[in-house]
């Protein structure tokens, strides 16, 4: 799946470029909701990296770091939810 | 173009990302969407398993997509579309839950993603389908 994480990587880099308007100072998961549901648009590459999942995480040391800190569980889609990123 | 997935397009799209169940959803015009009864199984997944297992994550994956909800939805008054479209179905002999997803598709025109042989075949008696290859 390295074409599908280079399209991750890409897809990411460009949304923060963009400056979309995110709330979670640019965790990659929230960026991607906003890509693959704003203004009418959709993104094939955000939503398979959103469904997917694994993909975006190695890409947001900001993130695992935050939820390591909050003690969540190995469950990362829990674990999202209860930070209100999606 | 719109697709629909089954519960083994999600599960195969979830756990192994294959490429070529990703190359058909680059083709998609608008988020794919799945039946409440697909996520319905997979969280009866959810239930069963261990918490280790991998599958569970499939669950939660699933919930972030397009759900469509058939009691909300589409019950609510006279025969609909959706119920014409899941009498179809049957009527193709298309059983149990499949029906019900399969009439999510037929309903609303799109493409049935699936690796079931069998619901692929019958499916295709009246609409479009793509049997894909593990």
């Amino acid at each position: 799946m390295r074409e599908l994480r280079n399209h991750t990587r890409e897809v990411i880099e460009r949304a923060q470029s963009d400056a979309v308007t995110i709330t979670d100072g640019g965790v990659p998961i929230a960026v991607l909701t906003a890509l693959a549901t704003t203004e009418g648009r959709w993104n094939a590459e955000a939503w398979l990296v959103q469904i997917t999942g694994q993909d975006w995480a190695p890409y947001d040391s900001g993130l695992a770091a935050e939820l390591a800190e909050r003690g969540t569980s190995d469950d990362e889609s829990d674990a999202v939810e209860r930070l209100g990123l999606v | 173009m719109r697709f629909v997935l089954d519960t083994s397009a999600v599960i195969h799209l979830v756990e192994r990302k294959p490429d070529a169940l990703t190359a058909e959803l680059r083709k998609a015009t608008e988020a794919p969407s799945i039946n409440v009864v697909t996520l319905a199984e997979l969280a009866v997944g959810w239930a069963s398993l261990p918490r280790d297992s991998p599958r569970r994550r499939t669950y939660h994956s699933a919930r972030r997509m397009r759900v469509i909800d058939i009691a909300a939805n589409h019950l609510d008054s006279e025969p609909t579309a959706l119920v014409v479209a899941f009498g179809e179905c049957r009527a193709a002999g298309i059983k149990g839950n499949d029906a019900w997803i399969a009439a999510t598709a037929h309903f609303s025109g799109g493409v049935l993603l699936t690796y079931d042989e069998t619901l692929a075949t019958r499916f295709a008696t009246i609409g479009d389908s793509t049997l894909l290859s593990p």
